[in-house]
């Protein structure tokens, strides 16, 4: 159903009565995801240099508190509306969900998100400088992986729901009473140039591959890039004491930070930049397609943006492909 | 919604055994009961996470015998920040525990063969697991010869010197132990396992050998034992990385694709040998 | 002249340096960034350094980039990039025989929108002080001083511009100045870094590195450009900069002679930054 962004900015304050409401926000100097009124919202076709990842994972989250020699779990955390997840951030948010849910043991926090939240995705009217999402399989327009998906026409959007929660909703919003459910569009079909690794070589092989220490030599190891990825989900745990009781908190973490896998003992199995920076691409380009059959790359194109002196994993990986089994 | 898998359990620390008495490695073991009664089921090779509040959290092997269910025991090593005030914690202190996490020794498919475990220094703690299993009197049937040959730097480094002369009065088991140089006294062998493995009486059509210690003694090993015709299938040892979450989450302790809190800490030699050189 | 013609000279140089041997890395810039940023490379060939180019998109700092490799190094610098190499040298980080400054006079780099930089519109250095040859560019008028720059110094301020930080640390990967093996916020024990990331453990870190910079910040910016989140945390520095300026008649990277202000001391020297009072105690 084709609805104009007055529409939506009106959904937007409907939902905002009963959840917080996320979403782009110009701050002046950047555009980030944050806590805002239906009007602040950003409906261009500008993206934001971090992604939807912290209303998932957040960048700090208290876990559980010990105190007087007893631990308590908190409880559960409130839902958000999250409008305008780009459709290469609801494809980074499958990959985290895999990594997070599957398995014998699931995150309890991810999915405590995952399942409280409610997603509003919208699409990509152009690419911007750095994006590659169409080389990684992402449709810069569409993804199922939330539950409305608004397509931008420019003018407007059309509006699909894409979950139970989504059609709940919009149910409850008269003017989108009657959207119709968007699974049955597909996502547009991989481009020639895609940015794929070979399973035919093994991953000892890529160690080999290329010269990691020339291709990386002109990163400066500030782990930025993770923070800023969609689907950077590396983290370590924090304690921190307050007047005899003790917070456990999950916090963001990078592979590109050599203190990352150093071991009590003073060894560290990635010693060297070029190690860390290998680890960092070889597991979103073929570890987690290996685990999970799917890339944990989307093409959003906010490392290469943002690195402060420009290292490209675009060009690190085509480095990569070119070597033969 | 699943448990929480980060949360720890409180634990009341029953016994504390100094293991080691030399100068250079401080090497004690914790005896270990969950407060509210609850016992802990683990297997050989499996690991805890093992809690300070306030301090931090760092994983550890189980050192004790999975048939043993009235506690369960730690080997703990003082090295960084956590240990070193896990050290300082006395008999009756209380600390946090999660677990069992990671894998097995291949139990079964070793069941009928002859097992030769070789270890260094502490790296007997991950070990005495399964050779507790195996030389219990329910088990000890379904295996052949047990030969062990445990090196250390010094006298003073042997852990769980209480229970070797045990294990080398049971049937169809050897207990051999190493320093690298003589001291007054000293009974034992002297040198390197890589070395003096090759003195041993073994049976090579039917063995399994389990390593552990420090990198450079399982190359060392792994290379004698390949040469005296041990197939790399044979072969399994158990690899320690830093490890946040215990669970196959947050990213630390992968080598390749596979994770060793989940996919680990147990692997065989051919598995490893396949899998890229970052541990 | 323009940059193109300054690019051209640029590269015949290095070529020559790469080719007689005078050096065996040279750092510069390459094109091939989005939005038409230039990408620090080290050349070590000098058939490579056709691939060379100096624009008004060559942002990053290249101080991170001088050691490692065998033989000298040439730089390409600019003046924040050259104050930046003396101030290196004075700190006994580098020594002046094994560093080639190419030195280019600049009139300031600008942003993606093709606006000057904050850092490069406050900048009163566009001839680097000390270099081997120098690149100049007469189009250039020298800079008597940059534009002066009003400082709110009020807590609610800083407040404001570390709320925006997410503590990645690419402001202190991207400084020159900040060498250090492991950084005081990486510290394991004593436990200096934040257990969370909260707004005292960002002051902490800032205001940490800002007094680590003391009398050292060459000017360049590169902390600013580096921000992905859009901190200022440049005006800090600046004041600290200014301050040890009156102070101690010293500013960072000018002058290969000068010793430090931090690394000397007279026992005349006023106590104000310690003491506090009317600067004259002592």
């Amino acid at each position: 159903m084709a609805i104009s962004k007055d529409v939506m900015r009106g959904f937007l304050a409907h939902l905002s009565a009963g959840r917080t409401l996320i979403g782009p926000v110009d701050t002046g100097k950047v555009i980030e995801y944050r806590k805002a009124s239906p009007n602040e919202i950003l409906m261009d076709d500008r993206v934001s240099y971090k992604s939807i990842k912290e209303f998932y994972f957040p960048q700090v989250e208290r876990m559980f508190t010990f105190s007087e020699g007893e631990v308590q779990d908190h409880d559960n955390p409130a839902g958000c509306a999250i409008f305008g997840g780009k459709p290469c951030d609801l494809e980074a948010l499958r990959v985290m969900k895999a990594v997070f849910t599957t398995g014998k043991f699931a995150d309890p926090f991810f999915e405590r998100r995952f399942d409280a939240n409610l997603l509003i995705g919208v699409g990509c009217i152009a690419k911007k400088p750095g994006c590659f999402c169409d080389q990684v399989e992402v449709d810069m327009a569409f993804s199922d992986f939330c539950d409305i998906m608004l397509e931008d026409s420019g003018e407007g959007y059309n509006v699909e729901y894409l979950s139970e929660k989504g059609r709940q909703a919009l149910n409850e919003y008269p003017p989108t009473k009657d959207v119709a459910c968007g699974n049955t569009r597909k996502a547009d079909p991989p481009q020639a140039d895609a940015l794929a690794l070979s399973p035919a070589i093994t991953e000892a092989g890529f160690f080999e591959a290329i010269d990691w220490a020339k291709s990386t030599e002109t990163c400066q190891g500030c782990g930025l890039c993770s923070f800023i990825c969609p689907t950077c989900h590396c983290f370590d745990f924090r304690d921190s004491s307050e007047n005899g009781t003790v917070h456990r908190y999950k916090c963001w973490d990078s592979c590109i930070y050599p203190k990352f896998t150093l071991h009590a003992s003073g060894h560290n199995p990635r010693e060297s930049r070029a190690a860390r920076y290998r680890q960092r691409l070889l597991h979103k380009y073929r570890y987690v397609p290996d685990n999970f059959g799917l890339t944990a790359c989307t093409g959003c194109g906010r490392c290469v943006r943002g690195c402060p002196v420009g290292m490209d994993i675009r060009q690190v990986v085509k480095q990569v492909m070119e070597v033969q089994p | 919604m699943s448990t929480n898998p980060y949360l720890p359990k409180k634990a009341r620390i029953e016994k504390i055994i100094q293991e080691t008495f030399s100068p250079d490695l401080d090497v004690k073991t914790f005896r270990l009961k969950f407060e509210d009664g609850q016992l802990m089921d683990f297997l050989p090779g499996q690991f805890v996470e093992f809690s300070l509040p306030g301090v931090g959290e760092c994983p550890f092997g189980f050192a004790s015998s999975p048939l043993q269910k009235d506690y369960f025991e730690i080997t703990i090593k003082r090295t960084g920040k956590v240990t070193e005030r896990i050290h300082t914690l006395d008999e009756g202190a209380s600390v946090w525990i999660r677990g069992p996490f990671g894998n097995t020794f291949p139990l079964e498919k070793m069941e009928g063969a002859n097992l030769l475990f070789i270890a260094g220094g502490l790296g007997l703690a991950p070990l005495r697991p399964f050779i507790q299993y195996v030389l219990d009197d329910s088990n000890r049937t379904k295996y052949g010869n047990v030969d062990m040959l445990l090196a250390a730097r010094t006298s003073g480094d042997h852990c769980f010197a209480y229970d070797l002369p045990v294990w080398n009065e049971i049937d169809r088991t050897s207990v051999r132990q190493t320093i690298d140089r003589d001291e007054p006294g000293w009974k034992g062998l002297l040198g390197f396992p890589h070395n003096l493995v090759r003195d041993m009486p073994l049976d090579f059509s039917n063995l399994y050998a389990v390593l552990c210690g420090p990198p450079i003694m399982i190359k060392a090993v792994q290379a004698a034992l390949m040469e005296m015709g041990l197939p790399l299938n044979r072969l399994y040892t158990t690899l320690e990385m830093r490890m946040t979450c215990g669970v196959g989450k947050c990213g630390k302790c992968n080598i390749g694709h596979q994770y060793v809190c989940v996919d680990g800490p147990v692997f065989c030699m051919e598995e490893l040998a396949q899998m890229p050189g970052e541990y | 002249m323009s940059f193109e013609k300054q690019r051209d000279e640029v590269a015949a140089l290095c070529k020559k340096l790469l080719a007689d041997g005078a050096v065996s890395r040279v750092v510069g810039f390459r094109e091939g960034g989005v939005e038409g940023m230039s990408l620090p490379y080290i050349f070590t060939d000098p058939a490579g350094v056709d691939m060379l180019t100096w624009n008004s998109r060559c942002l990053p700092n290249l101080n991170g980039y001088l050691t490692g490799g065998e033989g000298n190094t040439a730089i390409v610098a600019k003046p924040c990039d050259a104050r930046a190499v003396v101030a290196l040298i004075s700190e006994k980080q580098l020594r002046r025989e094994d560093i080639h400054i190419i030195g280019l006079v600049c009139d300031g780099m600008v942003d993606a929108n093709g606006d000057p930089l904050p850092a490069c519109v406050e900048c009163s250095v566009n001839c680097p002080p000390v270099y081997d040859d120098l690149i100049d560019d007469p189009d250039v008028a020298e800079k008597t001083g940059g534009e002066q720059v009003s400082n709110d110094t009020s807590l609610e301020r800083f407040e404001a511009e570390i709320d925006k930080c997410i503590l990645c640390f690419s402001c202190r990967q991207a400084c020159y100045g900040c060498y250090c093996q492991t950084c005081f916020m990486d510290r394991g024990s004593p436990g200096w870094q934040p257990t969370v990331p909260g707004r005292g453990d960002k002051m902490l870190y800032h205001a940490g590195r800002t007094m680590h910079l003391a009398g050292r910040c060459v000017e360049c910016g590169a902390c600013e450009n580096a921000c992905a989140s859009g901190v200022d945390i440049r005006y800090l520095i600046r004041e600290v900069t200014n301050f040890v300026g009156e102070l101690y008649d010293y500013r960072a990277g000018m002058d290969l002679d000068a010793r430090p202000a931090m690394l000397s001391y007279a026992a005349g020297d006023r106590e104000v930054g310690f003491l506090g009072g009317d600067g004259d105690g002592h």
